[in-house]
C-alpha cells in the first residue's frame, strides 16, 4: 500500500529511488528494448517515405530533395500520371466502401450475439471467427474462383473487391463492438427496462450511444487496414482501373521501382494516420460523453 | 457482486419474463442475419467451390477448370496426386511444405522473442509515455505492408544503405546479395511483417495481470526473475498461444514476401505454389487441392484457438 | 513481348533516337526481304521447326481448316497453315460504318508495350468522335488470356497476342474477324510475308504487331566470356554463369526451349517426354549451380547490375536503353542471338493484334489497329518506346544498324530476313503436350 501511495505522490522520486534500491525496477533495459523496437518498425517506413522526395529515380541512393514524383515530373508524378492517381482513388474508394458495408453488419451481428445465448449463436460466432483466422490467401482464392464460375454475373472487379474486403472486415467490427458490449454489461439496459422501456428502446436509446466509441474505433481500424490490403484486392482485380496503391507498390517493387510509387505509398500513410487519429479523437470524445462503461467504472472504484 | 447479480447478468434479456414485450424469440438473432448471409455466401460457399474445382473437370478448349457440384461425380484423384507430391521426397510440393513449416516456426519464435519483451515493456513499464508508445506500436498496423517491404528492398539492394554501410566499414568487399534467395532474409521479412500481430494479444494478456499479484510475489521474497517465471509467464500462456496463432497463421498464406525479398526457386513457399497454379489453367485444380490440404493441416490450430479464446472470454465474463 | 518504361520520354519533342532515325533513313526501300520472306512463309517449304509434332492427321475441324491435330482446334504449323473459319454468328462488321460516338476504347496489353504518346495522338485524331482510350495491363500471356476470358465483353482490342494461344482464343469465341476495309495499312505497310501468315491465312483474325528473337543479354564488364564467339553460345549458362546474377525467362516454352536448342533439338514444339525431361534436367542444373531467377525484368536488372547474364527477348534490349543516362550507348550491355552462329538454332517469333468479339466499339477498334499499323507510328513505337521491331516495309534492319540507331554491339537485336527464315518458332501445342511442358517447368520451380 505504501508503495502505491508513494507512487501517487511523486513518480520521479520513486523512479530514482527504484533505480538505486528496488530490484524490481529494470527500466533501462526494457526502455532500450522498447525504443529499439519502435525504431526498428518505423525507421524503414520513414526511409521509404523519404525516398519519395528523391530527386532521381533511385529508391536506394539519395540525391537531394525534390517534389518531382509528387508534382513536377510531367509524366510520372502522382499529379500527372493518371494511373497513379487512379490507384489512390481506388484505395480510398474501397476502404470507404468496406467501412460502410462491414460496420453495420458487424454491429448487428455483435448485438445479436450478445443477446442471443444459444447453441446457434455459438455457431454463428464460430463461423465468423473462423473466417477471421483463415489465412487471407485462402479466402482470396476461394472468392476468385467463386466470382469466375458460379457468380460470373458479378465477375471480378471493384464490386467483388469490395465484397472481399467486407468479409475481412466484419469480424473486426464484431470483435470490437462485442468487447465494448461486454464491458458495458447488461445492467444499464435492465435499468432502462425497469423504468418502462421496451428492449428495443433500451438498446436504441441506451446501448447504441454507449457503443459509439466502439463503432468509431472499428470504422477507423477497418478503414486503415483495408486501405492497404493486398492479397484480396489483387486476386479480385480485373482491369487496370481496379488497381490500388498496394497493388501498384507490389507491381513496381517486382519490376521497376520508382519513387513515384513511394509517393503514393506515403500519401496512403498520411491518409491512414489522419483517419486513425480522427477516429481516436472521436473515440475519446465519445468515451468522455458516454462514459467508459458501467463495469469499467465499477472496477475503478476502490474496493 | 452478489450471486444474484451474477445470475442476472447471465440471464438473456430475450428470455426475461415480460409477457408484454411481444418480441418473438427470433427478434434479436435476426440482427445477425445480414452477417450470417454474408458469411454463408462469401465464406462457406466458396469453400464448396474450391472442392468443386479441385475435384472437377477441365474445359476442352481452354483447359480451365469446370466445377462439378455433385459430390458423387467428384474425381478425387487430384488429392492423391497432391498428397503424394507432398509426402514423397521427390514430390513437387515436398520441399516447399517442409520449408514453409520451418520458416513459419522460426518466424513465430522470433516474433515471440522480440514481441514479448516489448509487450512487457508496454504494459508494465512505459509509464506516462504509455499512450505514445501504444500509438507508435499500433502505427505499423496501418502502414501498408507493401510499403514496409518496399522500404526493405530499398535498403537491402546492392546499392542500398546497408550494403554501402557494410562496405564503408570494410566488413565486406562487394555488395552482399541480400535479395537473392536468402532464407534468413525471408524469415526476417516475415517477422518484420507480422510481429505487431504477436505483440497485440501479448500486450492484452500482460495488461490483465493485476499489479497486486506481482507485489504479492515481491512481498513474499521472490526475485524479479522468479516472479516472472512463476507469476507473470504462467498467466500469459493463453496470450502467447493466441499471439503465436494470430501471427503465425497468416504466414502460411504468404507468397508476396518471398516474391519481393527472396524470389528464387530455393525459397518457394506453399503460398507461391497456390498462386502460381492459378496462372496455368490446367493446374488450377492443383492449386485448389493444395488449399484443401493446407486447410486440413491448419484446422487443428484454428479450432484449438477458437475454443480456447472462447473459453477464456467466458471465464472473464463470469 | 515486354518492354520497359522509358525514362522521361517527352512526347512533344523528338528524342535523340528519333532524330537520328529521321536523319539517317530518308527514303530507304525494302530490297529483297519481301520476296525472300514470301517464298519462305508461303508454306511450300518444309518448316525448319518440323511439323511432325503430332499424329499425321490434319487438324481441320469446325474452327478452321489445315493445321495438325491433337487439340479441339487446328494447330498451326509452318508446313500446315490454318485458315480459320468465320462463324455465322461471328461475322465481321460491315464496311463503311461511322465510328462510334463517345466510346471508351479498352485495350489489353503487356506493360509499357504501346507508346502513350501514340495513344494520345489517336484520341486527338478522332477527337470529333469523343473517344477515350483505356488500357489494362497483363503481366504474362496466361494472365492476358485469363483476363480476356474473365471479362470478354469489357475489352475491344488486345495487343501482343502470341501465336501459340490464337487457337484457343478463336475456338473459345473470344475474337472477332477483321474487316480489312478498315485496315488499309495492313496491305500497304506490313511485310508481305506476314500478310497471310501460316497461323492465320488471309489474316482473318489477326494482324502482326512486333517481331523479335530470343537470345542472351549480358553485362560485358562483368562477364568476360566471348559469348558471340562460342561454338555453342548457350553453353555460357552451363559453364560460366555467375551465381546469383543469372536469370532465365519465366515461361515453360522459352526456358525449356533454350535447353533444347543447346542440345541441338530444333523442334521446340515436341511432344516427346524424353526430350522435355532432358531439357528440364538441364535447366535444373543451371538453377542449382547459379540460383537463377525466373523473370523478364532484364531491361531494369541488367543496366542496374542486379543481373549479369539474362536469357532475353531482343526487344527488351532496346528498352534497356531508357534506364541509362541520356547519351549512353550502353557499351557495357551486350546481346547476342545464338541463331546467328552457324549450326546453332535459335528462336524468332512475332505477336499479333486482335479484335475482341465483345467489343462495344468495333469500328473504332479497327481504326485503332489501323492507326498502329501506320508505318510512321509503328516505327515511333519501336524506336522510341517499346524497343520491339515492327515488321514494316519501311523499316530496314540493315539501315538501323548502319545508321547507329542500333549500336553495333547490339546488332543482333534487329531481326533480319535471314533470322526470320532460319529461326524456330514457339507454336501452339495440344493440351496434353502443353501439360507435359508445364509440368516440367513446375518441377523446375519446385527444385526437383
Amino acid at each position: 500500500m505504501s508503495a502505491d501511495q508513494a507512487s501517487v505522490r511523486g513518480p520521479s522520486r520513486r523512479r530514482v529511488r527504484d533505480l538505486l534500491t528496488n530490484p524490481w525496477a529494470k527500466p533501462r533495459f526494457l526502455w532500450v528494448l522498447g525504443i529499439a523496437y519502435v525504431v526498428w518498425t518505423l525507421v524503414p517506413v520513414m526511409t521509404a517515405a523519404l525516398f519519395s522526395f528523391n530527386s532521381t529515380r533511385s529508391i536506394s541512393i539519395w540525391s537531394g530533395f525534390s517534389l518531382r514524383w509528387y508534382i513536377t515530373d510531367p509524366n510520372e508524378s502522382v499529379l500527372h500520371d493518371p494511373d497513379l492517381r487512379h490507384a489512390v482513388l481506388q484505395s480510398l474508394k474501397l476502404a470507404t466502401g468496406a467501412v460502410i458495408v462491414s460496420v453495420p453488419i458487424g454491429l448487428g451481428f455483435a448485438l445479436a450475439l450478445d443477446k442471443w445465448r444459444s447453441r446457434a449463436s455459438g455457431t454463428a460466432n464460430f463461423l465468423m471467427m473462423f473466417s477471421f483466422i483463415t489465412p487471407e490467401l485462402i479466402l482470396a482464392v476461394s472468392l476468385f474462383l467463386l466470382f469466375l464460375n458460379p457468380f460470373k454475373f458479378i465477375g471480378l472487379g471493384t464490386p467483388s473487391q469490395l465484397l472481399g474486403l467486407g468479409l475481412l472486415a466484419i469480424p473486426y467490427a464484431v470483435i470490437i463492438v462485442r468487447s465494448r458490449l461486454l464491458s458495458l454489461g447488461v445492467d444499464l439496459e435492465e435499468a432502462a427496462m425497469d423504468l418502462g422501456a421496451s428492449p428495443l428502446q433500451a438498446t436504441r436509446r441506451v446501448t447504441l450511444p454507449l457503443l459509439s466509441p466502439a463503432i468509431f474505433a472499428s470504422a477507423g481500424i477497418i478503414f486503415a487496414f483495408t486501405l492497404d490490403d493486398f492479397v484480396m484486392v489483387q486476386q479480385l482485380a480485373r482491369t487496370g482501373s481496379d488497381q490500388t496503391v498496394a497493388m501498384a507498390i507490389y507491381g513496381a517493387a517486382r519490376t521497376a521501382p520508382s519513387p513515384a510509387v513511394n509517393a503514393i505509398g506515403t500519401l496512403m500513410l498520411i491518409a491512414s494516420t489522419l483517419v486513425i487519429s480522427l477516429a481516436y479523437l472521436v473515440y475519446r470524445r465519445s468515451i468522455r460523453r458516454h462514459g467508459a462503461g458501467f463495469r469499467a467504472r465499477r472496477d475503478a472504484l476502490p474496493v | 457482486m452478489s450471486s444474484s447479480d451474477v445470475a442476472a447478468r447471465q440471464r438473456p434479456i430475450a428470455a426475461a419474463p415480460k409477457a408484454d414485450t411481444g418480441y418473438p424469440r427470433w427478434f434479436w438473432p435476426s440482427f445477425a442475419t445480414p452477417g450470417m448471409l454474408y458469411l454463408l455466401i462469401l465464406f462457406v460457399l466458396p469453400f464448396y467451390v474450391i472442392l468443386s474445382v479441385a475435384f472437377g473437370k477441365l474445359d476442352p478448349i481452354f483447359q480451365t477448370p469446370v466445377l462439378v457440384w455433385n459430390p458423387l461425380n467428384w474425381d478425387t484423384g487430384i488429392l492423391s496426386f497432391t498428397v503424394s507430391n507432398i509426402t514423397h521426397t521427390d514430390g513437387i510440393y515436398h520441399a516447399a511444405f517442409i520449408r514453409t513449416f520451418v520458416y513459419v516456426a522460426l518466424s513465430m519464435l522470433l516474433c515471440l522473442l522480440i514481441g514479448y519483451p516489448f509487450a512487457y515493456f508496454l504494459s508494465r513499464h512505459a509509464g506516462r509515455t504509455k499512450g505514445l508508445f501504444l500509438a507508435l506500436f499500433f502505427a505499423p498496423f496501418w502502414f501498408s505492408y507493401m510499403l514496409r517491404m518496399l522500404a526493405w528492398i530499398g535498403l537491402l539492394q546492392d546499392q542500398g544503405y546497408i550494403n554501402r554501410a557494410l562496405q564503408d566499414v570494410g566488413l565486406i568487399g562487394a555488395p552482399y546479395p541480400f535479395l537473392s534467395g536468402k532464407s534468413w532474409v525471408l524469415v526476417l521479412g516475415l517477422v518484420y511483417g507480422y510481429v505487431p500481430y504477436m505483440v497485440l494479444p501479448l500486450y492484452a494478456g500482460l495488461d490483465r495481470i493485476p499489479n497486486a499479484h506481482l507485489e504479492a510475489a515481491r512481498d513474499l521474497g521472490a526475485s524479479p526473475a522468479r516472479t516472472f517465471f512463476r507469476v507473470t509467464l504462467p498467466q500469459t500462456w493463453q496470450a502467447i498461444l493466441a499471439g503465436l496463432i494470430i501471427a503465425g497463421l497468416p504466414m502460411f498464406g504468404d507468397y508476396f514476401t518471398q516474391q519481393l525479398l527472396a524470389n528464387t526457386v530455393g525459397t518457394k513457399m506453399i503460398g507461391n505454389f497456390i498462386i502460381d497454379s492459378l496462372d496455368v489453367p490446367i493446374f488450377v485444380n492443383r492449386g485448389a487441392s493444395l488449399i484443401l490440404v493446407l486447410m486440413a493441416l491448419l484446422v487443428v490450430p484454428i479450432v484449438y484457438y477458437l475454443w480456447s479464446t472462447g473459453r477464456a472470454a467466458r471465464e472473464r465474463a463470469a | 513481348m515486354h518492354p520497359v518504361h522509358p525514362k522521361a520520354f517527352d512526347p512533344r519533342g523528338l528524342s535523340r533516337r528519333e532524330f537520328l532515325r529521321r536523319a539517317g533513313m530518308a527514303g530507304v526501300a525494302m530490297p529483297t526481304l519481301a520476296a525472300v520472306l514470301a517464298a519462305c512463309s508461303g508454306g511450300a517449304q518444309v518448316s525448319p521447326g518440323g511439323g511432325g509434332t503430332s499424329p499425321g492427321a490434319t487438324g481441320s475441324n469446325e474452327f478452321g481448316t489445315g493445321g495438325v491435330g491433337g487439340a479441339p482446334y487446328p494447330l498451326a504449323r509452318l508446313d500446315a497453315p490454318v485458315t480459320w473459319n468465320i462463324m455465322d454468328d461471328n461475322q465481321p462488321i460491315e464496311s463503311g460504318l461511322e465510328p462510334e460516338q463517345g466510346a471508351t476504347l479498352k485495350y489489353l496489353n503487356w506493360p509499357y508495350y504501346l507508346s502513350p504518346a501514340l495513344v494520345r495522338a489517336f484520341e486527338e485524331k478522332y477527337a470529333k468522335y469523343d473517344v477515350t482510350v483505356e488500357k489494362t495491363i497483363f503481366a504474362d500471356m496466361p494472365d492476358g488470356v485469363n483476363t480476356l476470358r474473365a471479362s470478354p465483353d469489357d475489352f475491344d482490342v488486345m495487343f501482343g497476342v502470341q501465336i501459340f494461344v490464337l487457337g484457343q482464343l478463336i475456338a473459345g469465341g473470344l475474337l472477332a474477324p477483321l474487316n480489312h476495309d478498315y485496315l488499309p495499312n495492313l496491305s500497304a505497310n506490313v511485310w508481305p510475308a506476314l500478310q497471310s501468315p501460316f497461323y492465320d491465312v488471309e489474316s482473318r483474325y489477326t494482324v502482326p504487331f512486333a517481331i523479335w528473337n530470343t537470345g542472351i543479354m549480358w553485362r560485358n564488364d562483368q562477364i568476360t566470356t566471348d559469348i558471340a564467339g562460342l561454338a555453342n553460345p548457350y553453353d555460357v549458362f552451363w559453364d560460366d554463369a555467375p551465381k546469383n546474377k543469372t536469370a532465365l525467362l519465366n515461361n515453360a516454352r522459352d526456358a525449356l526451349g533454350m535447353a533444347m536448342f543447346r542440345a541441338g533439338v530444333t523442334d521446340v514444339n515436341t511432344d516427346d517426354p524424353a526430350v522435355i525431361d532432358q531439357a528440364k534436367s538441364d535447366i535444373a542444373e543451371v538453377v542449382a549451380a547459379t540460383n537463377a531467377r525466373f523473370d523478364h525484368n532484364d531491361y531494369v536488372d541488367v543496366p542496374e547490375g542486379k543481373t549479369w547474364l539474362h536469357q532475353s527477348w531482343s526487344g527488351n534490349v532496346g528498352s534497356a536503353f531508357y534506364f541509362l543516362p541520356e547519351g549512353d550507348t550502353a557499351p557495357n550491355i551486350s546481346y547476342y542471338w545464338p541463331g546467328s552462329t552457324d549450326g546453332v538454332p535459335g528462336n524468332v517469333d512475332n505477336d499479333t493484334i486482335v479484335l475482341v468479339k465483345g467489343s462495344k466499339a468495333p469500328v473504332l477498334a479497327h481504326l485503332f489497329i489501323d492507326f498502329m499499323l501506320d508505318a510512321a507510328n509503328a516505327e515511333t513505337n519501336y524506336t522510341t518506346y517499346s524497343g520491339y521491331q515492327a515488321p514494316m516495309n519501311s523499316i530496314n534492319p540493315d539501315e538501323l544498324v548502319g545508321n547507329k540507331v542500333v549500336p553495333e554491339h547490339l546488332a543482333t537485336t534487329v531481326v533480319t530476313e535471314d533470322q526470320f527464315t532460319s529461326g524456330y518458332r514457339n507454336l501452339e501445342l495440344a493440351p496434353d503436350v502443353l501439360a507435359l511442358w508445364e509440368s516440367a517447368y513446375q518441377e523446375i520451380q519446385a527444385g526437383v
